[in-house]
């Protein structure tokens, strides 16, 4: 008996020792993506040349390193249909970053309705391309303040637009002064055939004190709550976003930018994670959105879109 | 939704078993009652305070239970009448720590109550009226760094059919029958405790079927048969035309062949690791419902009387697959199965089974090993290329035995599975964030469901002694779980905050013994 309890023992070590199923996390990753060029570039509605950045994939098997990332002595230019064009050149003082540094004598502000191309030559002679067609002019007929529920206006916030002389007034004026959690800013508008929307919303009085019930956050939650954030896409079917409170963190003056957007930047912050924890899956094998985000960049990925926006200033006040 | 089915209690005289181990316990009682019978049974596991013993942060196990409620009462109403009457309950719980502020807990499980009266119509002609209420329920509460959100799914199934078995000759045995079916499916959805768009959808399904038996000779059996089915307002009518044939060789040997056409109203919207968070919901008329054939040939042959030995070959064709679109945006008013899904899938299965028994003697058990492949295709997912569903296992193999030897009996269970199939990293890039323009980091995914975990493989070992307590007849066991404790690999995590791209790797449950005692009463 004990002879037969020791072969058992035995067996169960060798086989303890040689089943552990344990592996480097590390060979589950795939590095076969390395090298893809990354283009990364917004153009808004009304604003100049913008700065576009053009970096490479990295291994998902090593530490990402910007640097190393950047793509350099690339060409690109920036052109529309009516051949206005701008050309970029590599920043000295930022790899992968490039900047406008001369253009044709048509080419001004960025302008709603047209279709911008975007061509970049490396130097090993891959070429990506992509183009965006910007959105009308954007603007939100009403900022409201409602009822907390959701039925009756309270009143009409003033809007920059309202003191063109001190714009820094909307966050003066009594419409504008809002109590934390106290009614719903709502922003009207007229959709028509925009194909999307995003928010951002942006603290700025740097030291502002927080103006949640922190009481269920640690202080590393704490110190880690940001000012900015950004909203996930919407389709705003009915002409309309309500401010989430909990996108509000402190006191202080706020401002709120509604973007619509073209068809490149909805499609990608709808299938990347800019919202949340980037591609983090959650429950399921790297997560069940693990999916390749819809990039429509030719010969590379990441993001050529274009937006016009409208914004909104307030002052958040504690509660009573 | 849910077919439970458990035996009638015992006529002769009440008695019950149990059982009771160090994670979980068993109790069953039965006795008769006046031309009848009731059972009562219920389970539970109690693994949790071993679980928390051997979580630990390179071990994130999570925690689990589970229980589940059998009753059935069953009465002889006269010489050609019976009335079962059952009910079951049964939950399972999973909750995971995942980081300070996060979790998930998950829970899920089946209700149904069924009365069935089954009457000897005529000589030759038996008829089962039934009539069935089924509750599956599903709810996740995940919380992530604070913010919690909640996924619930309900699907009620009210269920009544009527079944009737005819012997109009002895070569035939005739079979049909009809239902009418009622759901509903509510979906909730929670955002910061805030409520998302949901449904809240009741369909109607009326079904009948025919079938015949057919021993045409005493070497050939046929089996065709026809099954129709109207689902939904206004109803979409689907037919379903069933055949299968068999053969006997020899007094040993039969061969086996058969095919028919399904189809599927309901979707089963699946997470990729953990099916406890699954949902179902009702395709409409926006999308046509999913659709399948399948042929399958087989030969099973009896060497003797103790063993059996089959294999069968199987091919599936699908059509009309739907998956879920995690693109849609949160505030999407569309709610059709167009909307809300990618619609016209398709895919394939196949493989072959093969199966090796020993029912009797001193040594008995069962060998299983099936080589199989799967594919599935939508035109927006996965550049449009086919990739193996989660299901896809191309071996999967089950050994059982059990060996009596005097008062001991020794029981090995082994399972032996490819590795489920997963998306692996393909690299890492940075974007700006386009609204606030700063930096964030991304995984970009490689080819869809590309990669595979490690094989999944266990053994279990259990030992009982048969003996007598008290005059009672008592088990004493030992059971053991994942003997060598193999760290089966359950879902892995991507963390782009981790500089390291170091990704996360979430086990299953190691090894776990137990002992325990069953006994009689």
């Amino acid at each position: 008996m004990m002879r037969r309890a020791s072969v058992l023992m035995a067996c169960l070590t060798v086989l303890s020792a040689g089943c552990s199923g344990k592996r480097n996390p590390r060979d589950l990753l795939a590095p076969r993506e390395v090298g893809t060029i990354i283009v990364d570039g917004r153009l808004i509605v009304g604003q100049l040349e913008p700065d576009i950045f053009l970096r490479t994939t990295q291994s998902p098997s090593e530490p990402y390193h910007r640097d190393a990332a950047a793509l350099h002595g690339a060409r690109a230019l920036v052109f529309t249909d009516s051949g206005d064009t701008l050309f970029y050149r590599e920043s000295f003082a930022e790899g992968g970053r490039y900047f406008a540094y001369d253009m044709t004598p048509g080419f001004r502000a960025v302008l709603p309705n047209t279709t911008y191309h975007l061509r970049v030559e490396a130097t090993d002679g891959r070429i990506v391309t992509a183009e965006t067609t910007t959105p009308a002019r954007f603007t939100v007929r009403d900022w409201l303040l409602l009822d907390d529920s959701g039925q009756t206006v309270r009143h009409r916030l003033a809007t920059y637009g309202d003191f063109s002389n001190d714009p820094d007034s909307v966050y003066l004026v009594a419409s504008n002064q809002l109590v934390y959690q106290d009614g719903l800013l709502e922003a009207r508008f007229d959709r028509a055939n925009a194909i999307g929307y995003q928010v951002g919303i942006y603290s700025l009085d740097e030291d502002s004190p927080t103006v949640i019930d922190a009481d269920f956050l640690s202080e590393h939650d704490l110190a880690n709550l940001a000012r900015n954030t950004s909203s996930p896409t919407f389709d705003a079917p009915d002409g309309f976003l309500r401010l989430p409170w909990f996108a509000i963190f402190f006191e202080g003056r706020y401002q709120i930018n509604i973007y619509s957007v073209d068809r490149n930047w909805y499609d990608l912050t709808r299938s990347t994670d800019f919202f949340g924890n980037n591609n983090i899956g959650f429950g399921t094998n790297a997560g069940d959105d693990f999916e390749r985000p819809i990039f429509h960049i030719n010969g590379g990925i990441g993001f050529f879109g274009s937006a016009s926006y409208s914004s909104a200033g307030f002052t958040v006040l504690p509660r009573p | 939704m849910l077919g439970v089915s458990n035996r009638d209690g015992s006529r002769e005289a009440f008695h019950g078993d149990g059982g009771v181990s160090i994670i979980a316990g068993r109790l069953t009682a039965e006795g008769p009652i006046h031309d009848g019978s009731w059972i009562l049974s219920a389970r539970r596991t109690y693994l949790e305070p071993m679980l928390d013993a051997v979580r630990n942060e390179e071990n994130e196990i999570p925690s689990y239970y589970f229980y589940d409620m059998n009753a059935r009462v069953h009465r002889a109403l006269g010489s050609a009448d019976d009335l079962t009457i059952s009910g079951y309950r049964g939950r399972d719980a999973v909750h995971l720590d995942l980081d300070v502020g996060s979790y998930v807990d998950i829970r899920w499980g089946n209700l149904a109550a069924t009365a069935r009266w089954t009457r000897l119509l005529r000589p030759g002609l038996f008829g089962s009226f039934q009539v069935a209420v089924s509750e599956y329920r599903s709810d996740t509460n995940v919380q992530v760094f604070g913010t919690p959100l909640r996924f619930a799914n309900r699907l009620i199934d009210v269920t009544s059919r009527a079944d009737f078995d005819w012997r109009p000759r002895p070569a035939h045995r005739v079979g049909a029958g009809a239902s009418f079916s009622t759901y509903r499916f509510t979906l909730t959805q929670e955002f910061n405790q805030v409520a998302q768009p949901g449904w809240d959808e009741r369909p109607h399904a009326a079904a009948a079927y025919v079938e015949d038996r057919w021993s045409l000779s005493p070497l050939w059996t046929l089996r065709p048969g026809l099954r129709a089915e109207l689902f939904g307002s206004p109803g979409r009518l689907a037919l379903e035309p069933r055949f299968s044939a068999s053969r006997v060789v020899s007094p040993t040997v039969r061969l086996t062949a058969g095919g028919g056409g399904y189809t599927q109203h309901l979707q089963l919207v699946t997470t990729e690791g953990f099916s406890g968070a699954d949902f179902w919901v009702p395709t409409d008329r926006s999308a046509r419902p999913g659709r399948s054939w399948q042929v399958v040939a087989g030969a099973e042959w009896e060497p003797a009387s103790a063993y059996t030995l089959s294999a069968e070959l199987y091919r599936t064709w699908l059509r009309n697959l739907v998956q879920i679109d995690n693109v849609r945006t949160g505030d999407s008013e569309g709610t059709t199965t167009e909307d809300v899904f990618f619609t016209g899938g398709s895919g394939w299965a196949s493989g072959v089974e093969l199966f090796a028994q020993r029912r009797r003697g001193a040594l008995t058990g069962w060998v299983g090993y099936t080589l199989g492949w799967s594919r599935r295709h939508w035109p927006e997912l996965n550049d449009g290329a086919a990739f193996p569903p989660k299901y896809d296992r191309r071996h999967d193999v089950k050994v059982v035995a059990q060996w009596d030897r005097r008062r001991w009996s020794y029981g090995a269970d082994f399972v032996f599975g490819t590795g489920q199939a997963f998306t692996p990293a393909a690299g890492r890039y940075e974007l700006r964030d386009p609204v606030l323009g700063d930096n964030n980091d991304f995984i970009l995914p490689g080819p869809k469901n590309s990669a595979r975990l490690l094989p999944y493989h266990r053994l279990d070992l259990s030992a009982t002694l048969h003996g007598f307590l008290f005059g009672a007849r008592v088990d004493y066991f030992l059971q053991v779980f994942n003997v060598y404790n193999r760290k089966n690999e359950w879902f892995i995590q991507y963390d782009t905050d981790n500089p390291d791209t170091e990704p996360k790797i979430i086990h299953q449950l190691p090894l776990i013994p137990t002992v325990g005692i069953n006994f009689e009463f």
